[in-house]
């Protein structure tokens, strides 16, 4: 483990850009076409930090993640971990202080479909001897065997003589799940990236997944990238580790803050309808939401390879104005949050621009006219 | 705990007249390592013009059950048990297709070409995925026209009614009909498929998880749909899925199934304040939903039992918490818990006692 400017962040992006040309080797060539996955975007990640990434398919989550870990390399910007470009690292740069190994075994990953992410036909004892063969040399193989069961122990899976014969097929999805969760930890990793980790699993099992992801940050001392499609999820687990949910429209980070300030008093339009998209289980508040028109001028995300002028949300924001069609917004420092919306501020000229109002009709039950919002 | 219900839930669905009624419905399959019992004894009636929530985990027989309504259920699955139809006019039935003496259809008893038409005209099933539902080299319109000729009916007043239902799921008829799968997203791909069920005018539309691969915002909307849907058109509609609160806002009641049986039927609205089996209540108490209280979630103890070895008497027993001698060698049948809601467990009252659970953070949803 290197340690050696601890005033770095663990991880700090600035201005990281992701553009990719789409299609084949042909159509690239061709295509003057350009999706911005992720598009100018600065984060930083401390040590024993959660942070997920929120948002619609197409979003640029998964890519943010990809690059924050380094298996993307952006088009823009730089990512540090403690203080090392890792790209230059990983380029062999002389001047590196942090090798590519340290890096590589510093950032790890945990995918969506563990079936799919494990070897069918091998045993979960060789499955979680790779990262321990290829990271710890130091051990040998009964130290490994031994590392291998204290942690199939700790995770719930006894016997563990028995688990550590079977192979994956023999085990249960959260089973399956744990098996990759291990193989990514037992590297001893600073930081790994969770994506869509737990919406595999049926709904029962989720909490359980998440309490052992926070479980194991406490004893390795991990930081997370959770990348969910599903607030309810990244919202259990950053209010259970004092982490911040960031989410993303199509390749910008538009809201950034804690659960509680970003969840129940939302700056951003976009926000808001990820909140109403989420079912609650109450039926009281179920029933009521479900009458109300979605927040939006329109259910269908604009797309990638296009995206809108000036604010890229404006073309579905309730709230959008014209100055949203010419202007991008920065982060601003809104209530408990940072928000990609001139609504933060209060001295903006959106508050006297002229409202959008054209709207897919959508004929939910409840007219607008009510929701109307008395603007502030 | 009082529990009232609200008006919105008392859509006026009739509690006497039955559409379904499936009984002992029991699916098994023979595999190397034993008989495998992956629907067991189910039993359910279904109420004309309700939309009714069948809610399991992965492997709890939900799908199952889906594919009993309509006797699709794969070989080498028997399906035994008996389905009872009851169709609103009798004379609307397709050709062949009969009743008896007291209105009622018996599906297991129908030919093969009887449950065909049965499928698409009485009772239509609507999956996930659409993306693989449609003939990716045939335009939109082509899928609905193929549909109505094969079932012999009538094409300008089918193709009309068509249009009623792209409106109705606010899609544009003009542009969706003459579009390839390809060229729409999932969500309008999906709404197309479920209107694609519903040309035919069915009775009973049956949704196996069909919004699970799309965005939340699609997946909300749709829902939201539904009910408009199931006013206009009279449907009755059984909505399965794992996601709990996806149906909390829809159904007018739950059907909870627990290692391939009912453990929990009732109003929607009973079922999720106050759950009487202690399955359904660690269910909710597991669910990470947007509003619940992160502090008191806590997962369910232990796994659902293998298909070839179920524990014997009430099969959830060993992840009881208040199980006891009893419950170990009985297995308790859904028995009247309330009105409106029947569990399968011995003591409903210690089950709600001891397993607590909250719903609601008690922060109130934002005024939009």
């Amino acid at each position: 483990m290197s340690e050696t400017e601890s005033d770095e962040p663990l991880l700090s992006m600035e201005d990281v850009e992701v553009h990719f040309k789409p299609g084949g080797v042909i159509e690239k060539a061709l295509s003057e076409e350009i999706v911005r996955a992720v598009d100018g975007i600065s984060l930083e990640v401390e040590e024993e930090d959660i942070v997920a990434l929120v948002g619609e398919s197409g979003c640029g989550k998964t890519t943010l993640g990809k690059a924050a870990i380094g298996l993307q390399r952006p088009t823009g910007g730089s990512i540090k971990y403690r203080g090392q470009n890792i790209w230059k690292a990983k380029d062999r740069s002389s001047d590196a202080k942090i090798s590519k190994d340290e890096i590589q075994q510093a950032l790890q990953i945990i995918h969506q479909d563990p079936g799919s992410a494990l070897n069918s036909s091998r045993r979960v004892r060789a499955t979680l001897a790779d990262p321990l063969k290829r990271w710890r040399k130091e051990l040998g193989p009964d130290e490994r065997l031994e590392t291998i069961y204290h942690f199939l122990e700790y995770v719930g899976m006894t016997p563990v003589e028995d688990y550590a014969e079977r192979f994956p097929h023999q085990l249960s999805g959260g089973e399956q799940q744990r098996v990759v969760l291990g193989r990514a930890l037992l590297t001893n990793p600073d930081l790994v990236l969770a994506d869509e980790a737990v919406s595999a699993l049926d709904v029962s099992l989720r909490v359980e997944m998440m309490d052992l992801l926070l479980e194991l940050q406490d004893m390795f001392g991990t930081s997370f990238v959770f990348v969910s499609h599903d607030l309810a999820n990244a919202r259990y687990l950053t209010k259970k580790s004092d982490g911040r949910i960031a989410v993303m429209y199509l390749g910008d980070i538009v809201e950034i803050g804690d659960p509680d300030e970003l969840i129940e008093n939302p700056t951003h339009p976009y926000t808001k309808v990820l909140r109403w998209s989420t079912p609650p289980a109450d039926p009281d508040v179920a029933s009521e939401t479900m009458h109300m028109q979605p927040p939006v001028r329109r259910i269908d995300i604009p797309d990638p390879a296009d995206p809108p002028e000036g604010c890229k949300f404006h073309t579905r924001c309730e709230h959008a104005r014209e100055v949203c069609k010419q202007e991008d917004p920065d982060l601003y420092d809104a209530d408990g949050t940072d928000a990609k919306c001139f609504r933060a501020l209060d001295n903006h000229e959106y508050w006297h621009s002229e409202e959008l109002t054209d709207r897919e009709e959508l004929g939910f039950t409840s007219s607008l006219d009510e929701e109307e919002p008395a603007d502030d | 705990m009082a529990t009232e219900e609200p008006t919105q839930y008392g859509r006026q669905v009739s509690t006497e007249d039955h559409i379904l009624e499936v009984e002992d419905a029991t699916v098994r399959f023979d595999l190397d390592r034993g008989q495998s019992t992956v629907l067991d004894h189910a039993s359910l009636d279904i109420r004309r013009n309700e939309i009714i929530g069948i809610v399991g985990e992965s492997g709890s027989g939900k799908s199952m059950f889906a594919a009993s309504l309509l006797d699709v259920v794969e070989d080498p699955g028997l399906l035994t048990g008996e389905i009872t139809y009851y169709p609103e006019n009798p004379k609307t039935l397709p050709q062949g297709i009969t009743t008896d003496a007291d209105g009622a259809v018996k599906i297991l008893d129908l030919n093969k070409e009887q449950k065909r038409r049965y499928r698409w005209e009485e009772a239509a099933m609507v999956f996930q995925g659409a993306m693989s539902s449609f003939n990716p080299t045939m335009k939109i319109g082509a899928h609905f026209k193929e549909t109505i000729r094969a079932h012999n009916a009538d094409l300008d007043e089918r193709m009309t009614h068509a249009r009623d239902l792209f409106d109705a799921l606010h899609l544009d008829a003009d542009r969706v009909f003459g579009s390839y799968p390809h060229e729409l997203s999932g969500g309008m791909k999906q709404r197309a498929l479920i209107a694609l069920s519903l040309v035919l005018e069915p009775e009973m539309l049956v949704m196996d998880e069909p919004t699970a691969a799309l965005d939340m915002l699609m997946q909300r909307s749709i829902i939201a749909m539904l009910r408009e849907l199931q006013d206009e058109f009279e449907l009755t509609i059984l909505f399965i899925t794992h996601d709990l609160p996806l149906v909390a806002g829809l159904a007018d009641r739950l059907a909870v199934l627990y290692a391939f049986e009912f453990v929990e039927v009732g109003s929607a609205y009973k079922v999720l304040k106050n759950a009487s089996h202690p399955y359904t209540r660690a269910l909710l108490r597991s669910l990470p939903s947007i509003d619940s209280v992160v502090e008191e979630m806590q997962p369910i103890e232990g796994a659902a039992p293998d298909p070839v070895s179920i524990p014997s008497g009430c099969r959830y027993h060993p992840r009881c918490p208040i199980a006891d001698e009893q419950c170990t060698v009985e297995d308790p049948d859904l028995m009247d818990v309330e009105d409106e809601q029947v569990a399968a467990c011995f003591y409903p009252e210690e089950s709600r006692e001891t397993i607590t659970y909250s719903l609601h953070s008690g922060v109130v949803e934002e005024d939009m």
